[in-house]
């Protein structure tokens, strides 16, 4: 993945959960992280990032 | 143990069908009491089993807090689109549970030689034969097994050296039934294989046999040896299991 394509995707995920509002924004990451799930299909990976993500506060 | 599932009452009724036969063949005096110490560490295992998937069952349709609850809504949502969350769903009624590292199980190298079938530690297949009673009726592979281990042998007849070792195991009165499942009727056969089907669902071959418990599940099975090869393992397997796991 380029810069650029990185700079879409985070503008798209932006713009989506700004077309939901922030009552349906959680629900909206929740599906998110299922379909990602499945597309990186690697659960050692998986458990890592999940893991990498909590840690922060 | 959460009631989702209807994991309680039946795993109480594999627990007592795991010990039934164990506590007959000590106090019967074929096995040793090494036997009885199987049955904790295969229904401890058992019941470890069903807590996770009736704990999984319950979460889901009891969330049991705001996370639980949002990714159950997250999982619904996306259900009629994408069936790999459908899973996640699944009420997981009980099935039996598979007891693939059970001491019991023996000749694993010989059980890896099969494509399909039941392993060593899962339930035999029931499948419908036609049992050669007089006169013949209808019938399924649970109709051969009994409260007994038993020899389902896949063949038109018995080759002499199995023959022989069925012979010394009965007179030293161990609980072995062996029963032929034939492609065609003949003399020696307890049941046809009339559809075919049994013969594919355990990927037999002409001269496989698989060595059930009394409680139904696979101890061990071959699918083509050398008939002497076949009638040492087969006595040795029986005595592993009947002392408990430990050697034989």
């Amino acid at each position: 993945m380029t810069e650029q394509q990185l700079d879409e995707l985070y503008t798209q995920t932006c713009h989506a959960m700004t077309a939901l509002g922030a009552e349906k924004t959680e629900l909206f990451l929740a599906r998110l992280s299922l379909l990602l799930m499945q597309a990186v299909d690697d659960p050692a990976r998986i458990r890592a990032l999940i893991a990498s993500a909590a840690r922060l506060q | 143990m959460p009631i989702f599932g209807v994991r309680g009452l039946n795993s109480g009724i594999d627990d007592t069908h795991n010990l039934a036969w164990k506590l007959a063949a000590v106090t019967n005096g074929w096995a040793s009491e090494k036997l009885l110490d199987t049955y904790s560490d295969e229904r401890v295992f058992a019941a470890r089993e069903n807590l996770r998937h009736a704990t999984k069952s319950t979460e889901f349709m009891a969330p049991p807090s705001h996370a639980f609850k949002l990714m159950r809504e997250a999982v619904l949502s996306l259900a009629p689109e994408h069936e790999f969350v459908r899973s996640l769903i699944n009420p997981r009624q009980t099935t039996a549970i598979d007891l693939l590292d059970s001491k019991l199980n023996a000749f694993a190298e010989r059980s890896a030689q099969f494509v399909r079938g039941p392993r060593p530690g899962e339930l035999a297949l029931e499948c419908p034969l036609l049992l050669q009673d007089k006169p013949a009726r209808a019938g399924f592979v649970s109709d051969l097994c009994g409260a007994h281990c038993t020899a389902l042998y896949f063949g038109a007849a018995l080759p002499e050296a199995l023959r022989a070792a069925l012979d010394t195991l009965a007179s030293q009165q161990l609980p072995l039934q062996c029963r032929i499942i034939a492609r065609h009727a003949n003399a020696g056969a307890a049941a046809v294989d009339h559809t075919g089907r049994c013969f594919s669902l355990y990927g037999a071959q002409e001269g496989s046999l698989y060595l059930l418990r009394p409680d139904g599940y696979v101890l061990a099975r071959w699918l083509r040896a050398a008939s002497d090869e076949l009638a040492s393992e087969l006595t040795r397997a029986l005595q592993h299991t009947i002392n408990g796991g430990a050697g034989g």
